[in-house]
């Protein structure tokens, strides 16, 4: 009986353990699969960052036009009192003209630079010399490491740059094993003696004052299970540290742990890897760490708030005599390197602040990078997005945007508005026109009030902004009628008149109802004068204006009414930008671009964005048109740019809107464009401001500082272009006796012939012509023939409306010439 | 009278002899300008990514064994530069050299780096114009050669030779002979001496339809 119940017992026994070893067996296996897939698979979840155009500072350079010192701070570089000795460190000597900076190493695409010393020698402030300190060459140039803009994040904010084992000094290594598993390369994952070991001294405690985790263990809680301190836990976390190390060797594991540690804070974002802290707490590589900095970043591990070094000076540093002094006792370093440690300074380091230097540039980017990425990769694929955005313009654009917009308010209280979401507000953007790259852009006042991006987003009417796309049509059609309807000079009548179309009346008003009669086409343009542009919009019609406006870059709707001429169809800075980028680049359309390159975490390239050209206006023409608008500058709507003080040479236009709700100026020299917005979002009107009042002064303090340091250049006329000295006033050519002359760009062969009568002494001599401007009596519509000749001379008809009688004792043989070869 | 005789007798073989040798002189270099062109490659500018060069270099392709040396059209001495441009053109000699070795993609970054540098310089547009040229995009080509045009001052006659003269050969290898012509003239009336343009004039058929 006792031998079967013993039986019984004996095969219930071998029962349970053949049971519990399946199921122990499925058990290990369930968690080696999980242990080994995650691992295995595991990403780092590192946010994309998005950086701005490098610095590059060069002989001749101002330091302060380029604010060099605020780009190396915001670059993270610390200034040092005596040599410099890390990357990052930089010396200025204010009396010498000296600036030496350690430049960290940088990769940008397609061009890579080591780490190295360089000596920048001033001479009052401009930049003399560059000199490589290794050798002691003189350097052409060089440039900083580009700037980050912002990163990316997913919905955890977490600062991560992954390291190789290979990057992290030994030293540190040391230290990390001495703060936290000295016999790391002893055990399989589980230290028994340590357990025990910190069991008894928690017993002793009375409370938990030791942990008897491994690294290993460590890495198992942080990578696959929850904080929770419960038995079961503790358990699963020893089999998978056990089936970790069974599978993977001890450098794979602890390269793991450096990437993964966390360290701290900084704000809302969270430091994670000994290379983002080392960065963060020192503003250096792990591999530039003092001794004691490579201890106090191990002694941190533990509680890395309670140990950091920005908030707790003392205790880290009591943290990291201690781990010191670990280090020396296990003779990872000598007993002198130990107290040479512990008794570093621990150098009150300004820490960067951290946040969106553009935030409206970069939601525009980040429209751009999802049609190609979706957002978990943008957020946690560490890709590398390289923009031409260039800092200095960015904070230009920013200050004069917040600056003009108060002193609009201090002017005109009434302006001022009880709540933030009601304020007056304001965009700029700025583009390089050769290449489309967009340098600045500023789409509000404050993104914290209103992310609205007016930039790209606001779609407005652009007034007067739109009527150089009239001229540009007209000056086409003068290149294919070749009848001098539409030169600089021809005559434009400025009277009211009225428009019928479709049935319909349109009757186009002046400002203050202020008409000027015949003007040349330059005063037109130059006054903004409405009557006068709608004439010609009528002669030139609008389906030649549209496609000319959708040549330059227009993309929204425009509609074929009259009003179109004006300005009346809704339209984004955005584009606005575009079409008079074409035109200070010569005819030649370059899409804006946010994005340069998109690289992998490892720098390789995965989108480029090139420079694609397209002719898509004359160049002839384009520079006819910048002529005139360089006379908006200089005599018109757009004058009170140069005595604000920018006196380059330029070309511009105001844009306001009947309403007075917006207010525009346009503007660009040879090689950089901006676009400056002023308005309520809902609409208000701006008292009685316009263009030259409310965005004329935003766009002329940031073209100056802007432009700031870099030589003038002039618009060059093409080839089939000839600037021609004429009389202001005749438009004929300038004789040495006439009052006003000014440079006319004519297309090659419709230069005017004659000299000016009206100024030369005996005006009525033989030889010498005298223009009568007569009115007609013939209907508006009805058309006279461009040349006419009567009994007293050559009729020319320069308008339908209007014609003007030569009388001329030329040679006869000169009638047979077209009309406008006589001018 | 036997003299005579002979002279009558040879000068067709002569003539029918230069005709061969400028014919094989301009198919070996006209088309195809990335290999044979004024701009072949050379030694300087290094390779490994570098972008700083020593002062004493010149800073540009005016110096020794740069550009300016072996090519015909001389580019402005670095005096009359603004620094700048002197780093831009010292990008432009980089990418030059890129584009030798047919390394595109670095080419073509270091060009349009010249180019964001210094806009108003013709140089990166030109050597885009070339490569893109090779690269079979003739539109884009022609576009980057017009633009280079545009800049060029009409005292630089040399590189409006050049510029013209490629803009002829794109024409030429698209079989647009009228448009090929056109500027071929024109890159006569900057540099009457240019042999490929003359070559070329010579070798156009007369018939614009064909």
């Amino acid at each position: 009986m006792q031998r079967i119940f013993w039986g019984i017992i004996g095969i219930v026994f071998l029962g349970l353990l053949a049971t519990g070893s399946v199921l122990g067996w499925q058990f290990y296996h369930k968690l080696e699969h999980e242990v080994i897939t995650r691992f295995s698979d595991h990403r780092w979840e590192v946010p994309s960052k998005i950086y701005a155009q490098p610095l590059l500072l060069y002989p001749g350079l101002s330091i302060a036009d380029v604010d060099l010192f605020a780009q190396l701070e915001r670059l993270d570089y610390q200034r040092v009192e005596k040599n410099i000795q890390a990357r990052g460190d930089y010396w200025y000597d204010s009396e010498t003209g000296e600036v030496h900076i350690f430049l960290r190493e940088s990769t940008y695409p397609g061009r890579q630079r080591p780490a190295r010393q360089i000596a920048l020698y001033l001479d009052e402030g401009h930049i003399q010399h560059v000199v490589d300190l290794d050798d002691g060459t003189g350097l052409l140039f060089i440039e900083t490491e580009p700037e980050i803009i912002t990163r990316l994040y997913a919905q955890a904010w977490e600062e991560r740059r992954v390291v190789k084992f290979h990057e992290v000094p030994s030293l540190l290594v040391k230290a990390l094993l001495a703060a936290e598993d000295q016999r790391f390369f002893e055990h399989q994952g589980v230290d028994l003696w340590r357990v025990f070991g910190a069991g008894w001294a928690n017993v002793v405690a009375g409370r938990t004052v030791q942990g008897g985790s491994t690294l290993t263990q460590q890495l198992i809680k942080n990578f696959f299970l929850s904080q929770e301190r419960t038995l079961r836990r503790k358990l699963v976390e020893v089999c998978m540290a056990v089936i970790l190390e069974n599978h993977y060797s001890k450098l794979q594991i602890l390269e793991n742990y450096l990437n993964e540690i966390y360290l701290g804070q900084r704000g809302a974002k969270s430091i994670f890897g000994i290379w983002e802290a080392a960065r963060f707490y020192f503003g250096k590589e792990p591999r530039d760490l003092t001794l004691g900095e490579m201890a106090l970043l191990a002694g941190m591990i533990k509680a890395p708030n309670r140990y950091a070094p920005n908030r707790h000076p003392e205790r880290a540093i009591r943290r990291r005599s201690q781990i010191v002094q670990r280090m020396a006792k296990l003779g990872d370093i000598t007993a002198e390197e130990a107290q040479a440690a512990a008794q570093e300074t621990l150098g009150r380091r300004r820490i960067p602040l951290e946040k969106n230097k553009a935030p409206y540039f970069v939601d525009f980017l980040r429209k751009e990078l999802e049609k190609s990425y979706p957002v978990g990769i943008l957020t946690k694929a560490g890709l590398n997005i390289f923009t031409a955005l260039d800092m200095r313009l960015q904070h230009i654009a920013r200050d004069v945007i917040q600056k003009g917009l108060a002193e609009l308010e201090t002017k005109h209280p009434k302006l001022q508005r009880e709540t933030p979401e009601e304020r007056l507000q304001a965009c700029l953007i700025a583009i390089q026109p050769q290449t489309g790259r967009i340098l600045a852009l500023v789409g509000g006042r404050d993104y914290q009030v209103s992310q609205f991006n007016r930039v790209a987003q606001a779609h407005r009417q652009p007034g007067s902004v739109f009527k150089p796309v009239v001229y540009l049509a007209a000056l086409e059609r003068e290149r294919n009628h070749k009848d001098g309807w539409f030169l600089p000079t021809s005559l434009i009548n400025d009277t009211p008149f009225t428009w019928f179309y479709e049935d319909k009346e349109w009757s186009p008003r002046n400002y203050k109802d202020k008409y000027f009669g015949m003007v040349t086409l330059r005063k037109a343009l130059a006054k903004s004068l409405n009557a006068a542009t709608a004439r010609i919009a009528m002669e030139v019609g609008l389906e030649p204006i549209r496609h000319t406006a959708l040549r330059l870059g227009f993309t929204s709707p425009l509609p074929a009414y009259p009003s179109l001429a004006l300005g009346a169809a809704e339209v984004t800075p955005l584009e606005v930008a575009q079409a008079y980028s074409t035109l200070a680049n010569q005819g030649i359309f370059t899409a804006p671009t946010a994005i340069k390159w998109i690289t992998n975490p490892d720098g390789e390239p995965l989108k480029q964005s090139t420079l694609t050209v397209e002719q898509r206006i004359h160049p002839d023409d384009a520079y006819v048109l910048t002529h005139l608008l360089e006379g908006v500058m200089a005599h018109g709507s757009g004058v009170r740019a140069r005595g604000l003080g920018f006196r380059r040479p330029a070309a511009g236009k105001t844009g306001t809107t009947n309403d007075y709700s917006d207010a525009w100026f346009v503007g660009y020299t040879p090689d950089l464009l901006a676009v400056v917005w002023v308005g309520f979002d809902q609409h208000a009107p701006l008292l009685k401001l316009g263009g030259a009042q409310a965005a004329l002064p935003i766009w002329t303090e940031f073209m100056k500082r802007a432009t700031a340091g870099t030589p003038p250049t002039a618009f060059l006329p093409p080839p089939g272009v000839t600037l021609v000295a004429v009389d202001q006033e005749t438009g004929l050519r300038a004789t040495p006796s006439c009052p006003k002359v000014i440079q006319e760009a004519f297309p090659n062969g419709q230069e005017p012939i004659l000299s000016c009568p009206y100024h030369a002494p005996g005006s009525h001599a033989p030889g010498s012509v005298r223009r009568t401007p007569v009115r007609t009596t013939l209907p508006s519509r009805h058309r006279i023939p461009p040349q006419t000749t009567s009994e007293k001379g050559i009729l020319l008809s320069l308008r339908p409306w209007q014609a003007v009688v030569i009388e001329t004792s030329l040679d006869p043989s000169n009638r047979a010439k077209p009309w406008w070869q006589l001018f | 009278m036997v003299a005579a005789l002979l002279v009558l007798l040879i000068r067709p073989l002569l003539v029918w002899l230069a005709v061969c040798l400028i014919f094989l002189w301009t198919h070996g270099s006209q088309i195809v300008y990335a290999e044979n062109g004024p701009f072949s490659s050379h030694p300087f500018g290094e390779e490994n990514g570098k972008v700083e060069t020593q002062e004493n270099e010149g800073g540009g392709l005016a110096s020794p064994g740069s550009l300016a040396e072996q090519a015909s059209p001389l580019v402005p001495a670095p005096l009359r530069l603004s620094s700048q441009e002197r780093v831009a053109l010292r990008f432009v000699e980089q990418g030059r050299t890129a584009f030798g070795r047919e390394h595109f993609a670095r080419a073509r970054i270091l060009f349009e780096r010249a180019i964001e540098i210094a806009p108003l310089q013709p140089y990166g547009y030109y050597f885009l114009g070339r490569m893109t040229f090779d690269q079979g995009d003739a539109n884009q080509a022609l576009a980057f050669l017009l633009k280079a045009e545009l800049l060029l001052t009409q005292d630089n006659v040399d590189w409006l030779g050049e510029t013209t003269c490629l803009q002829g050969a794109i024409h030429e290898d698209a079989g647009d002979y009228a448009a090929a012509r056109l500027r071929y003239q024109r890159c006569l009336e900057f540099s009457p001496q240019n042999l490929r343009a003359l070559s070329a004039l010579a070798r156009l058929p007369e018939d614009d339809a064909g």
